[in-house]
């Protein structure tokens, strides 16, 4: 009981009348869990019956005890709400709940270590970062698809530093001289040609995938690289070419005006 | 004109699950609308209908969920389950019969 006035707002204060009045209720109640929900029940009842004879005129204190009156004998009103809320009955459900809880808990670290759900949790996770965005550019060869699009900008230590975001999607198993060798890259944005700063892909970048190339359906492999690049300004557009005799590609990526 | 007190006993519930049969209520709604269509001759003490709620909704006969109003007040609404229609439409029964022999004897009229 006193719980539940501490717990509300410092505007719901009570008369002490409606306080006390609660309190006789609830002394008959022998099932204390059910005590709160019951109290706030009973106030709200008699919030909403001052708050009708207050739109009729009557000043504060009168609506609160003509509220009150019309409330009825606390003692009659606990002893018959103690008939409902049985002890016995509260604490068998309250068990059930309990017993339910811990049964399903069980159930479901079973399942985890059963299924190697967590092996699940962590390849959907990486599922769902892997997936290159709509407005991602992207270049086909015969043995890869590349995705890009631009990430973030931001200025560090007086300096630019802008990120591309690579999808990069490869034939399993690659013939020799197949492979992307991702240090060829060449880059080159709107302000002149650059020198890639970093790769990021290691355990704290969000390249970072636990799994390394990871095997996809029907003969393929990915990845997820960034590419870390020092600009003296904000870039609106930056192009990266990969050169590979036939297989050359280019991307070209865009901040828009305002990075 | 008020009723004595134990004429009621036994049809409040009736009065409760007849007027939550029409839409679901808060508690000081059903006083209220208690009030108002007997005209003012059913005021019972409005904490009695507590016990009452709580009881139709351990037999299952409504269930309740909480809502806030406008003022931020957070009530809870009764709504009748399909278990409690059936139980008014069987008390409604019991009720006419009921009033019907209570009017025969007292009234001398010859039960139909």
């Amino acid at each position: 009981m006193k719980s539940f006035f501490r717990k509300k707002k410092p505007e719901a204060v009570y008369c002490q009348d409606w306080r006390n009045w609660c309190e006789v209720v609830l002394r008959e109640v022998r099932f204390r869990p059910d005590h709160e929900a019951i109290a706030r029940e009973l106030m709200a009842h008699m919030e909403d019956g001052r708050a009708d004879l207050e739109r009729l005129g009557y000043d504060r204190t009168l609506a609160e005890q003509r509220t009150l009156r019309a409330m009825g004998d606390p003692a009659e009103v606990g002893r018959a709400l103690d008939q409902t809320h049985k002890p016995w009955l509260g604490w068998l459900w309250q068990a059930t709940r309990i017993l339910l809880l811990a049964l399903s808990l069980t159930a479901a670290m079973t399942l985890f270590a059963v299924t190697g759900l967590p092996e699940l949790v962590q390849r959907t996770r990486t599922e769902l970062l892997w997936e290159p965005p709509a407005s991602a550019v992207w270049a086909e060869t015969e043995h890869a698809v590349i995705y890009a699009a631009p990430g973030e900008v931001r200025e560090e230590n007086g300096h630019i530093t802008a990120d591309i975001d690579l999808w990069i999607k490869m034939r399993d198993p690659l013939a020799a001289g197949q492979e992307i060798q991702l240090w060829d890259l060449t880059c080159r944005d709107n302000w002149g040609t650059l020198e890639i700063r970093d790769w990021p892909n290691q355990p704290e970048s969000r390249y970072w995938q636990p799994f390394g190339l990871e095997d996809m359906p029907g003969g393929w492999q990915r990845f997820r690289q960034g590419l870390e690049l020092t600009l003296d300004q904000p870039p609106q557009w930056a192009e990266i070419t990969y050169p590979n005799g036939s297989a050359d590609w280019k991307l070209r990526v865009e901040w828009g005006e305002e990075p | 004109m008020k009723i004595d007190k134990s004429l009621m006993t036994g049809s409040t519930t009736l009065m409760v699950l007849s007027l939550l049969s029409r839409k679901e209520m808060y508690g000081y709604q059903m006083i209220t609308e208690l009030a108002r269509r007997s005209d003012h001759t059913f005021e019972l003490k409005e904490g009695t209908l507590y016990p009452i709620l709580h009881t139709l909704e351990a037999d299952g006969l409504v269930t309740v969920r909480e809502k806030e109003a406008e003022t931020g007040r957070v009530r809870k609404y009764y709504r009748i389950t399909r278990k409690g229609l059936k139980v008014l439409e069987e008390k409604k029964v019991e009720w006419n019969t009921f009033t019907e022999k209570v009017n025969a004897v007292v009234c001398g009229t010859s039960p139909a």
